[in-house]
């Protein structure tokens, strides 16, 4: 069976090691009577795909205004302001909204999932209160958004000076002089009523900070001659693309002034910008960010804890394969080296070291990600205490393998834990032999069993930590057969199958489109799979993914 | 008239929000003199929910039909108010597992958030749909009949629960929708709730003003924020009409939601315009206290892991919902809304139990897990919670009686006492004791909770007699 007919089997990027069982699965339903596509929306069908092209304008399909996340307002205020508004906007803001359950992706900016509400608004009125007050509090930020000193409480010159220093990036086009007039004629009054120049100052950073177009990524781009929904960038929207694609904020000055001198309108040039802007510490902590949505560390770890040498190893790995090495991206499944602290080094049984440092794996710690402990602990402990095979399992299935599960069936109590406590974990996971839930947790469980060496905490463990009479077994094995024992072998047979990219580029894909993917969105995932095969690299895909002619092109959402 | 106090009460938020623990003191607000000085009589409709099981049913019912005498656990925290509440039984939910079987006002048999919809908005929700509300909740429709007039004219939110911890949002923190969807977040922030409902802050920008401000009339600060939203609403405006069909629905909602800031501040203004007046009117809330609203504040969020592994949290909700119970009462008896969601914790609590019953598990864990009376001492949590707002409500004197009396609240837990399911639920209702049956225990058994909701709207003052999908008032409950 080919990769394509894999593809259009379930309706888009399937691992290719998982087309029997799936293929099966289609047929026999997962609940054991009911054929369903396996992903939202999707439908069986078995025709093979056209090649699709990174050249065609259409390719990546429908996207639409989308909202900052939080994370990314965080940074794009940083970035403009130099003040770190973290706290503020957790307490004010709505969060982000995810339905991994519902779409399948797993990331906090799916536009289509975004809504206004009078509590963003509210909370953002507050915001930019507090945004202003801290610029114009320290000396140093303040001389940052003031680039000039105030004749008096009314110099309108400086103040417009202070529109047109800080406007064009935060609403990444150039504006229009009626815009600045606006401004100016409305806040220079109140500057003059309080005797101070600030206050007028202040009131710009409020407007800025609760603009529209800083708060959401618009695009409007032209029309096109072939057809009504396509619609061709302008300069200042692909710098802006870019820059939340590579950065997660806002374009710099440089960028800004690379779209008005024409060197964004080809591949070519915003090729070249994207590397300039790879070079930048902002795109390793979006890069990180990236990984961590994607397999689910993102859980925001207290500074000096070993949740933080956990994370930091595993970003570790990811800068590592991603951007110094160049690796194939792969590698993230099967590095032979981890880098650790000495707190965690001695969590995991290692020989202790002086500082953190790149070690090998050791025997029984390869696999890269796999293996290491943020991974390990995500969403890994049932209600019982212990790790679950199931959970474990349903991670690697969805967010590695890119499978999508229906929903479990009506009135499972699904928090329910499994089995008796006291009983080995082989025979409290017995669902995989009860023919109304085999379905689904021949999918899951067996992958979980893989992993068992490991409890919650990423520690090698010989015997269950539940039932220390029970000896581990951590033989895994993989949807449609292919059997493994540990995160080592786990990791190379996906990574060797081809099923990874496919996956990977999935998981890319939604993140960049900022939406989940379905079945019109099979030639994309096709051409930049292929991409990725020639490349092998995380960046040479982004560069192809950037540099096509799809980067520069919209489509109107018609689901919207 | 007191005099104004030159003080940044934003400044003053921000040490509570930053943890500091100390007390707010707002200064005196002009503008938050009341409107219903004219004397007229307003009614008003609140939901209140609690996203946990109600503990077993081995207290229910909980006590005999009729007067409600002494209350068992874990209804205790309402004794001193028994008067003015009633517990509402018998509540039901139709159920079944499959689409096309489910009914008008019915729910999938999935277990969390599916009885949201059925429940507020009397929709049934289904299995294909994954939005949590699929129709307009009751404080919505109520709002089109008796939200005019008020400073909010479409309610205001409270959430007590701030954060989900374990679950994420995506409705579990919404208990209103106008439209179906994920509904309207509820504001979390007590620092945004204080900005919304009680105004304005001290000079800006870090200068003081060199000339002081006018006695009267609104506020440099109230004029500066209205000259801000008025060039926000300019811009997003002008995008919105550059924008096609499909992305201009998006950046109209979020104009509609500026628009509704700039009316209530131009209300403020207004209202700051008029001179207050010296002695309020005979059974009215004082201007004073409008112009005063409470102090207090509470320190930040602390997750934890759980033994079982769940992310659970604290944010003092129990202090928070000291603060929110009086925010609510005031925002009622000032007339600064007339609809409101005052929701206590989100479905799948992820509430660390600690603070209530010594476990270290979150409420949806014990609410699995937990023993009898680690389940009930959440219940009796929640309706400790909600009681305080009854309270505060009872607290605030209106035309010879309270706010409560003209003020229809109904708490709503999320699931039946045998987990997931929705069938012989308890309600908890207060006010509008003129026309609803206080100080007692009814039953009816199967019928909706959109019949109870039916009911209070018709007490508010709605004239319908359906919610959604769901027809009838509960009978039982009126007089």
């Amino acid at each position: 069976m080919t990769r394509h007919v894999t593809r259009a089997l379930a309706s888009t990027a399937l691992p290719a090691g998982l087309a029997a069982s799936l293929a099966a699965t289609l047929l026999a339903g997962c609940m054991g009577e009911v054929v369903e596509p396996l992903r939202p929306g999707g439908g069986a069908s078995t025709r093979p795909l056209p090649a699709a092209s990174l050249d065609e304008a259409d390719l990546f399909g429908a996207s639409s205004v989308r909202q900052l996340t939080r994370v990314e307002l965080r940074d794009a205020v940083l970035d403009l302001y130099g003040v770190d508004a973290t706290a503020s906007i957790q307490e004010l803001l709505p969060p982000d909204v995810h339905d991994e359950e519902a779409t399948g992706n797993p990331f906090d900016n799916d536009y289509r999932l975004q809504s206004s509400s009078p509590t963003l608004v509210s909370g953002l009125e507050l915001l930019a209160d507090r945004i202003a007050e801290r610029v114009l509090a320290d000396d140093a930020t303040r001389a940052s958004a003031l680039p000039c000193t105030p004749s008096g409480p009314a110099d309108a010159t400086c103040l417009r000076a202070m529109i047109q220093h800080l406007g064009p990036r935060a609403v990444r086009r150039p504006l229009e002089a009626a815009e600045v007039d606006e401004m100016v004629d409305a806040l220079i009054p109140h500057a003059e009523e309080a005797g101070d120049f600030l206050v007028a100052a202040h009131l710009v950073i409020e407007v800025l900070v609760q603009h529209p177009e800083f708060l959401f990524r618009v695009e409007l781009g032209a029309p096109t001659d072939d057809d009504p929904d396509l619609y061709r960038l302008g300069p200042h929207e692909i710098a802006s693309r870019l820059a939340f694609l590579m950065w997660g904020s806002l374009p710099d000055q440089a960028l800004i002034d690379a779209a008005s001198a024409g060197e964004l309108d080809t591949s070519a040039g915003v090729q070249r910008h994207a590397l300039r802007l790879l070079a930048d510490p902002r795109a390793e902590r979006q890069i990180r960010s990236f990984h961590a949505q994607w397999l689910g560390y993102d859980e925001e770890a207290a500074p000096g804890s070993l949740q933080a040498d956990m994370r930091a190893e595993a970003d570790a790995l990811v800068s590592r394969v991603t951007l110094e090495d160049a690796e194939r991206w792969s590698e993230l499944l099967t590095a032979e080296e981890t880098y650790v602290t000495p707190r965690l080094a001695e969590h995991y049984g290692m020989p202790a070291i002086a500082a953190a440092a790149w070690v090998p794996s050791g025997a029984e710690r390869g696999g890269g990600l796999l293996a290491q402990a943020a991974y390990l602990a995500v969403d890994a402990t049932s209600v019982d205490g212990d790790t679950s095979p199931t959970f474990r399992g349903r991670n690697v299935f969805r967010r590695l393998l890119c499978g999508a599960l229906p929903p479990p069936p009506p009135g499972l109590n699904v928090d329910a834990g499994a089995g008796n406590p006291g009983d080995c974990k082989r025979v409290r996971y017995s669902m995989v032999d009860e023919p109304s839930c085999a379905g689904c947790h021949r999918l899951m469980d067996p992958i979980g069993f893989g992993l068992e060496a490991f409890d919650a905490e990423g520690r090698f463990r010989e015997v269950e930590t539940a039932a220390p009479s029970c000896a581990v077994d951590a033989r895994g094995e993989l949807p449609g057969g292919p059997s493994f024992n540990g995160p080592r072998e786990l990791g190379e047979i996906i990574a060797s199958s081809g099923d990874f990219e496919a996956c990977a580029v999935e998981q890319f894909f939604r993140f960049a489109a900022g939406r989940a993917t379905g079945p019109a969105d099979a030639p994309a995932l096709e051409a930049l799979e292929r991409s990725l095969a020639e490349e092998g690299d995380f960046v040479g895909l982004v560069l192809a993914y950037v540099g096509s002619e799809a980067f520069m092109h919209r489509v109107v959402d018609p689901d919207l | 008239m007191t005099k104004k106090k030159h003080l940044s009460r934003r400044t003053l938020l921000r040490g509570a929000a930053g943890g500091l623990g100390a007390a707010i003191a707002l200064p005196l607000l002009d503008a938050m003199t009341p409107s219903r000085a004219k004397g007229q009589a307003v009614r008003r409709f609140l939901t209140s929910f609690g996203g946990i099981a109600q503990a077993h049913r081995q207290y229910e019912p909980p006590t005999a039909i009729g007067p409600l005498g002494t209350l068992p656990l874990p209804y205790g925290a309402l004794q001193d108010v028994a008067a003015d509440v009633a517990l509402v039984s018998g509540l039901s939910i139709p159920t079944a597992n499959a689409d096309a079987d489910v009914g008008p006002g019915g729910r999938y048999n999935k277990n969390h958030i599916k009885q949201m919809s059925p429940m507020f908005s009397g929709v049934r929700s289904l299995n294909a749909d994954h939005s949590v509300y699929r129709g307009r909740t009751a404080d919505q429709i109520a709002a089109d009949a008796i939200g005019g007039g008020a400073l909010f004219p479409r309610g205001y939110h409270f959430l007590v629960q701030p954060d989900g911890y374990q679950y994420g949002a995506g409705g579990r923190n919404c208990l209103s929708a106008n439209a179906p969807g994920f509904g309207i977040p509820g504001s979390t922030s007590l620092s945004t709730m204080f900005n919304d409902l009680f105004g304005v802050s001290a000079p800006t920008g870090g200068g003081t003003p060199t000339t002081p401000p006018p006695a009267s009339g609104p506020s440099p600060d109230l004029r500066r924020r209205a000259s801000v939203l008025d060039l926000v609403r300019g811009s997003t405006e002008r995008l919105a009409g550059r924008l096609g069909a499909a992305d201009r629905r998006r950046i109209d909602q979020h104009l509609t939601h500026i628009r509704e800031v700039e009316l209530r501040i131009d209300e403020l203004i207004r209202r700051a315009s008029m001179a207050p007046s010296p002695t309020p009117s005979p059974g009215t809330t004082p201007a004073a206290t409008c112009s005063s609203p409470p102090t207090g504040s509470t320190p930040g969020t602390s997750t934890f892991t759980s033994p079982s592994g769940q992310l659970v949290g604290w944010s003092y909700e129990t202090e928070r919902a000291d603060i929110l119970a009086e925010l609510a009462a005031l925002a009622f008896a000032c007339d600064l809304t007339r609809t409101a969601t005052w929701q206590i914790s989100w479905e799948q609590c992820g509430i660390s139990s600690r603070h209530v019953n010594g476990s270290d598990e979150s409420f949806h864990q014990i609410g699995h897990q937990g023993t009898l009376d680690q389940k009930v001492a959440l219940v009796e949590w929640h309706v400790a919670q909600f009681a305080k707002l009854v309270r505060a409500l009872r607290a605030q004197p209106e035309g010879g009686g309270t706010v409560l009396d003209n003020t229809f609240c109904a708490l709503f837990f999320g699931e039946s006492p045998s987990s997931h399911a929705s069938r012989d639920m308890t309600a908890v209702v207060a006010g509008c004791g003129d026309v609803l049956r206080m100080g007692e225990h009814v039953r009816d058994q199967d019928a909706h909770p959109a019949q109870l909701l039916i009911a209070g709207m018709q007490a508010a003052g709605v004239s319908t007699n359906t919610l959604g999908e769901v027809s009838g008032a509960l009978g039982a409950i009126q007089r």
